[in-house]
This record gives structure tokens, sequence and C-alpha cells, in this order.
């Protein structure tokens, strides 16, 4: 057996020491060869190291080696030369000696061990297996991840080639599919040179892009519907008519392709080809999602996305009618040129969607569910109002409206002016209201020699409204021989003031500021390093509220009077305050008489009898309660219109 | 920063102010003082509004723009009214009258042409806007206050009645007081978003 002894082996390579029962070095990992060894057996080949065991014998030595076998070529070569079979009779004879002294050794030892084959060798064989079934196994599994991309890739390249041959369909004339369209969209610009132009640059773009057919075969596989009949010219046309964006594709590449790559494809697949118009739902169920869109690839499934937008659109597509299709064409093809017609063909394409054709017309012929006919539906009625107004505009002019507004002016100046002409001016007659009545005990409560503020802040618009009012009061306080005092804050009241007195005077003193300037009076004092700067525009005292008793407010702004109640009057809460206003203004001020903060309100011309205003200084009233009426009247004209239109749209559309 | 700063002095300044208004009298005159710089402020930028109208309508005239003569009455309505009131003064009793003779039947035409776009709007308000609840409302209060306010319908005979129409004229003092109390919320939901600086992160 082994030279070595039986508890170590040392490495021949590196002369590591490793166990008895190790096979390779657990060091340099050299195979420890003499393990193996039999007594009076040598081996050539692994003795020598040249060979590794590792290396895998290459397949064509093994079978060149299986055919320069003698013990082969024996049986095949029969009629061989006989120099040559004696040569070789007499090999083997030697080598027969050889073999059997070895065979002589190998049965000496079987009888000396128990097993024949020896306990190292058993290991050494099972572990050869072992490794030889590990590895086969992942050779296997290797060839097999080969075999099943080689089989994809086919199969890719089968689908591939068998859409190039779909997309490059002809009929019966060679003619392609996509000319056809051309000849039903444009019969009378048709010409031969440029139909082989638009083919090679159609087949070359639908390399990588779903054409019609493959649409409609992928609809038929998803909703099982047979293949239609050929004989049916009418389908035919309107498949041509739905799909210009493919022209449109074709022509704009036309002059980088040559011409001679035009048709090529399969007639008899033309012919068997049905033409039907489909339109393949993208999101309302999961068909594209799990069916057939599995099967494509993902570049391509995106061209399919795109192609669906035109399908969508077939009822804007220009309309074209079946009869002005192939017999006007040969005449027409004759006299346009190519170039000329490719971008008529576009030009006329592309402003077609402006007149929609209705949907109802081409959906007999089309295959739509019923979700996809309402939203093509939404979808024309949105490109039909494009350009137009959706919205109605509030303040549209009209000549209708302009005639209405101006009869309406009419009418109103009319009617005020034959009220204040004709007739007594009237007298209002109204309730007395609380706060007018208020105001006049609070203005009765002014004693002799009492300081009243007055603050004017009022419009020349609103003058009618107040002045009246206010020169009554002025008149009363004059009356109780009160200290009157006239600011204002309001640049147009230093000219109203004039009518309030007698006199035309002005206002006593000009606030500047607005409210801030009458806050900063109430709340800021004279410091002791000086005055103010405000304090320099009076003419008189500047302290405003220094022993004022009461305080009326004249203002036509509710907003005025509601800012000095929230701001000023805090700071003077002994000093009484009331107020002048218009009617408009009373409701918004009407709480704070509530509350206390005014004591009284007196309000427009309805409150003048509070006042005790004579007749003579109010406002034509007759004149006041036409104007009144004839707003009540347009009012009610307003509402009367509209149900007048709303009946008359009503019937309309019973009769509809 | 730039953003901020803004926000930051008006904070501040309210926070002052506020002080101020809890500490009387000992902050009065200091109150007064930053009420007057208001004042000045307002003033000052109600000149530089009157300049740049100015400014902007001699533009207009001198580039010719359309409607280019309303700029000019513009121009010589407001150097005549600066002229005479300073040549004059603005207690002299024929400037005072010529004055008031332009301004109040301007303002009184205003009114009238107020007035009329309210008829027509009355008119198209419910052609434009359908009926709905806000139109009908409209209409109907409209309707039943101006009747009321004409004056023609008396009801002292009848005690109930005449409690019910006062009952319907009270209706817009409520919704005025509503209408006040929402003002004042925001207010001063407002200033409390001033004085914390809550403004400045809403930009």
């Amino acid at each position: 057996m082994s030279e070595q002894p039986d508890d170590l082996r040392i490495c021949p390579h590196c002369g590591q020491e490793n166990a008895s029962h190790t096979m390779r070095c657990i060091r340099c990992g050299q195979e420890l060869e003499e393990l193996f060894e039999l007594e009076g057996f040598e081996t050539t080949g692994s003795s020598d190291g040249e060979i590794s065991e590792n290396e895998p014998t290459p397949m064509a030595e093994i079978l060149a080696s299986l055919d320069e076998s003698p013990l082969l070529s024996d049986a095949d070569n029969e009629d061989a030369n006989p120099d040559v079979l004696a040569e070789i009779a007499e090999n083997q004879s030697d080598s027969d000696k050889e073999s059997q002294d070895w065979l002589e050794r190998i049965r000496q030892r079987a009888k000396e061990e128990e097993d024949a084959a020896g306990e190292l060798a058993k290991g050494a064989i099972a572990m050869d297996d072992r490794r030889s079934q590990e590895g086969r196994k992942q050779v296997d599994e290797a060839f097999d991840e080969i075999m099943r991309r080689i089989r994809e890739q086919n199969e890719r390249e089968k689908a591939r080639r068998t859409r190039r041959v779909e997309s490059d369909l002809v009929d019966e004339n060679g003619d392609p599919e996509w000319l056809r369209r051309i000849r039903e969209l444009h019969p009378d610009r048709e010409n031969d040179s440029q139909v082989t132009q638009v083919t090679s640059g159609m087949k070359d773009t639908s390399d990588d892009e779903w054409t019609e057919e493959e649409l409609q075969e992928l609809l038929r596989r998803e909703v099982g519907i047979p293949e239609t009949p050929v004989e049916e010219p009418e389908q035919e046309i309107t498949t041509e008519i739905s799909t210009p964006s493919s022209v449109e594709e074709g022509v704009e590449i036309v002059s980088t392709i040559p011409e001679d790559e035009g048709i090529q494809g399969e007639p008899a697949q033309a012919e068997t080809e049905p033409e039907v118009i489909h339109n393949i739902p993208d999101d309302e169920e999961e068909g594209f999602g799990g069916g057939a869109e599995d099967d494509i690839p993902s570049e391509e499934s995106a061209a399919l996305d795109l192609i669906e937008e035109p399908i969508q659109t077939e009822g804007e597509l220009p309309s074209v009618t079946d009869g002005e299709t192939e017999e006007a064409l040969p005449e027409e093809e004759t006299e346009a040129n190519s170039e000329e017609k490719i971008s008529e063909v576009e030009s006329e394409n592309l402003p077609s969607t402006e007149e929609p054709i209705s949907t109802k017309e081409i959906l007999p012929d089309l295959l739509l569910l019923k979700n996809q006919r309402e939203r093509a539906q939404v979808f024309s009625e949105i490109l039909g109002q494009e350009g137009r107004r959706t919205i109605p505009v509030l303040h549209e002019s009209s000549r209708q409206s302009k005639v209405g507004r101006l009869v309406l002016g009419l009418l109103l100046i009319l009617g005020v002016l034959l009220a204040i002409l004709i007739g007594p001016s009237g007298t209002v007659d109204l309730p007395l209201s609380a706060p007018a009545a208020a105001f006049a005990k609070n203005l009765e409560s002014v004693g002799s020699g009492d300081e009243v503020l007055i603050i004017l802040d009022y419009q020349a618009a609103t003058r009618n409204d107040i002045e009246p009012l206010a020169k009554r009061a002025l008149d009363i306080l004059k009356e109780k021989a009160s200290n009157v005092r006239i600011v204002t804050s309001n640049p147009e009241n230093i000219w109203l003031a004039g009518n309030l007195s007698q006199t035309g005077q002005v206002p006593d003193e000009f606030i500047p500021g607005g409210i801030l300037g009458y806050l900063a009076l109430a709340v800021g004092e004279t410091p002791s390093w000086g005055e103010q700067p405000i304090d320099q525009v009076f003419s008189g005292n500047p302290d405003l509220f220094s022993g004022v008793d009461q305080i009326v407010l004249i203002s036509d702004s509710a907003e005025f009077v509601r800012m000095w109640l929230e701001q000023v009057s805090p700071w003077k809460p002994e000093i009484k305050t009331s107020a002048i206003t218009t009617s408009v203004s009373a409701p918004i001020l009407l709480p704070y008489h509530d509350s206390g903060q005014l004591q009284g309100i007196a309000a427009g011309l309805a409150d003048a009898k509070a006042l005790d205003v004579e007749p003579q200084n109010l406002v034509n009233q007759r004149a006041f309660q036409v104007g009144m009426l004839l707003m009540i009247v347009v009012l009610l004209l307003g509402m009367i219109m509209k149900a007048d239109e709303d009946a008359q749209r009503r019937s309309e559309e019973r009769t509809q | 920063m730039k953003q901020r700063t803004p926000v930051i002095a008006a904070a501040i300044s309210g926070l002052v102010m506020l002080a101020a208004f809890f500490f009387q009298p000992i902050t009065a005159p200091y109150l007064g003082l930053a009420l007057n710089w208001a004042i000045i402020l307002s003033s000052v930028a109600l000149l530089v509004a009157i300049a740049s109208l100015v400014v902007t309508h001699i533009r207009f005239i001198a580039k010719g723009r359309k409607g280019f003569l309303y700029s000019i009455v513009l121009v010589v309505a407001f150097l005549g009214t600066l002229v005479l009131g300073w040549y004059l003064g603005l207690d002299d009793p024929a400037f005072l009258k010529a004055i008031r003779t332009v301004l109040i039947p301007l303002e009184n035409a205003l009114m009238a042409l107020v007035a009329l776009v309210l008829m027509s709007a009355a008119v198209k308000i419910f052609r434009v806007r359908g009926w709905s609840i806000l139109t009908v409302s409209f209409g109907l209060s409209a309707l039943v206050f101006l009747f009321l306010n004409l004056g023609f319908l008396r009801f002292e005979s009848n005690p109930g009645l005449s409690q019910f129409v006062s009952t319907l004229q009270g209706l817009p003092v409520v919704g005025a007081r509503g209408l006040l109390i929402g003002v004042a919320l925001g207010a001063l939901l407002m200033a409390l978003r001033v004085l914390f600086g809550q403004e400045a992160l809403r930009e």
C-alpha cells in the first residue's frame, strides 16, 4: 500500500503533514496520489502532475481518442493493413502480460483484505461519486438555464417577425394597408410614387409599434370575437378612416427610407385579416394588465398606450363618405407629385379635427363598450366646446342689455321727474322709531352753556339724508344756548359745513389723521417736555374733549361711528354720544344703541319726524316714494323674466 | 429676515401700544406721541399718493394716451383748487360756494348711477344666478323692506300686526349684530396673529 506511515502523510508538493485519511494536502491542495497507489501499478499521467484532475478533458479530445482507440477501430477496419495488425497483436500481447501481472497483485491483495476494494479506496470512490454528482448537477442546471434563454429569445424573435409580417400586410393589388387608408381619406390626391416611399417609411416605423391589426388581434384574443370576413367592404373602409396618425408617422420619415425596401408581406394574410375598428380598454378592467399585454414587451406596450388615443378620438376624425373613394382616385393620382401630396396629407389631416363627426354616426361600425362610448362622447363634447365660453359672463355687454339698462334708467328718471313736477311733495308718515325718540330726548337734555362737540364726517351724496336733521339739531342746540364746536377730519366737510349754518362758516377745527387724530386727542396728554405735534393744528383749545358734555356724530358711515364708539369713546366714558346718520347705516348702528353706547340715532328722512323737521326742508317725499316703487317693480320684473325663461326652456325640452 | 423684519416691528409696536393702553395714565404721553407719529406717516403717505396721481396723469397727457382728456380735466381741477385755495383761503365764501356747486351735483349724480346699477343688478341677478336660496332670499327681503319703508302701510289699529311689522323691521338689526360680532372676532384673531408673528409663517 502506501510507503508513508498510517498516522501522517507528508505532501510531496509542499511538505505539509496531513492526516492519514486525507486525500488532498490541507495546505496546497495537492492530491496525495500515494494513497491510491497499488503495489506494482505505475500511474503515468497523474504521477507527472502535468494534467490536473480538476481540468475537464475537452470533448473533442475524448472523441478523437475514442476514434483512435484500437479497440474501437478493430471492428471498423476489417481490411486493415496486415503489418499494422501484427504490430497491434504484439502490443496487445505485451499489455496482456502486464495486465496479468497487476491483476495478479490485485487479486492477492483482495485475498488479504476483507473488502476487495479496500477502505481507503472505498472512501475515495464515494467522495468522487458525490463530487461528480454535484458537479453534474451544476452543469445540468447551467445547461438548462442556457437552453431556457435560447428558447425565450427564439420565441421573442418569432413574435417580432410575426408582427413585422402583419404590419406589412398588402391586399390583392399589392397595396399596403396604410395606402388604402390614405386613398380613402384623400382619393383625389394619390400618387404611385408616393406609395412606395410612404410604404418604406411605414414599414420601418411600424417595426417597433403596434399596428391596427395587432391591436385587433389582441382584442379578439381578449374578447373572443371571431374574425370578421373579408367580404364586408364597409368595415374595411371604416378601418381605413380610423388611423390617420399612423399615416402621418409614415409620412414624416419618408425621406430617410429607401424606396426599394417597400412592401414585404404576405398578401394571403392580408386578405384574411379582419377589418374591424376596435377600442382596447385601457383602465376600466384588468384586461390589459393581466391579459394579452403580459405577452408584450414593455416598449411595445408603451407604444400601445400611445396608439390608444387616436382610437378614442375616432369620432373627431374627418368625415369620409364611402362613395368618394376609388373611382376618382386614378384620375387624381396622375396630377400631383409625391411631395405635394405628402404635405397635403399632413395638412389636411391635422386641422380635420376642427370639424368633429358626431359619435353616433360612427358608433354602429365601432366595437365600443358602454363606458368607452360615454367617454368618447364626453371627449367629443369637450373638443367641441374648445374656444367657446362655458361660464356665463356676468358683465357681458350685449346690445340687448344696453338697451334694457337704458330703458330702466329712463323709466326711473321719468317717474321721479313726474313725481317732482306733478302734485305736492308729500310727507313721510312713518312710525317714530325708538332710537330717533331717544336722540330727540337726549338733545332736549342739553342745557344752557353745555359744551357740545359736533363731529362731521359725511359725503355730499348723502347730504339730503343728513343735512335736514343736522340743521334741525344745530338749531335746537342754538336755541338752548349751548356752546357748539364743529370739527371734522374729512376735507369734504370743510365745504359742506356751510350748508348747516346760516352764516356759511367752515368747521371750527380740522383734525388730521381721521380716526387716529381723534384717538390721539382722546388718549394722549400733553407731555411735560412739550406739546404733541397735533396740538399745533388747532386754532383754539387743543384739548378737544375738555368740558364736553355731549358729542353728536354726523356721519353717513357706519364704520366711522363704530370706530368712534369702539376706539375713542372708551377713553371718554363720561361724554354722551349720539349720531345722525343715513337710513342705510342705521341697522349697523342699532346694536350700539341697544347696548347704551349711543344715546340716540336719527337715521335719515324717516326720523325727521322725531326732530320736527319742517317739510320744506326735506326732499320731495313723493319722488322718493316713486323711486322706491320703481325699484320694487324692477325687482319683480327680474323675477318674472327669469320664471318666463325657465318656462320657455322647459316647454322646448318637452317638445324636443 | 427681510420678510420677518416688518412682522417683528409690527408685533413689537402692537405689544407696546397694548401695554401703553393698560398702564394709563403713566404711558399716556408716549401713547399720544406714537399716535402722532402714525398720523404724520399717514399724512405723508397721502401727499405721496396725491403726487403720484398727478404725475401719472401728467404722464398720460404727455404720451397722448387714450382718454388723456380726462387726465387734463383732473390736473386742471387739482391745480385750480390748489391755487385758489392757497390764494383766497379756505374760508372765503366765494371759494366755498364754487367748490360746493361742483361737488354736490357731482356726487349726487354718482349716487344716482349707483341706484341705477343696483336696479340693473336686481333684474339680472335671477337670470345670471338662477333660482337659489341666496337669490330668492335676497329678492324677498328686498321687496319686503322696500315696501315697508315706503310708509304706505299703517297698522296702528291692529296692535298684533303692528308688532309683527316692527319685528320684521328688526330683522336687519339681527343681521347687523351677527356681522359686527364676526368683524370683532376677525379683528381680534388678526391682531393676535400679528402679535405672535403668525403672519410671517403664512408667507
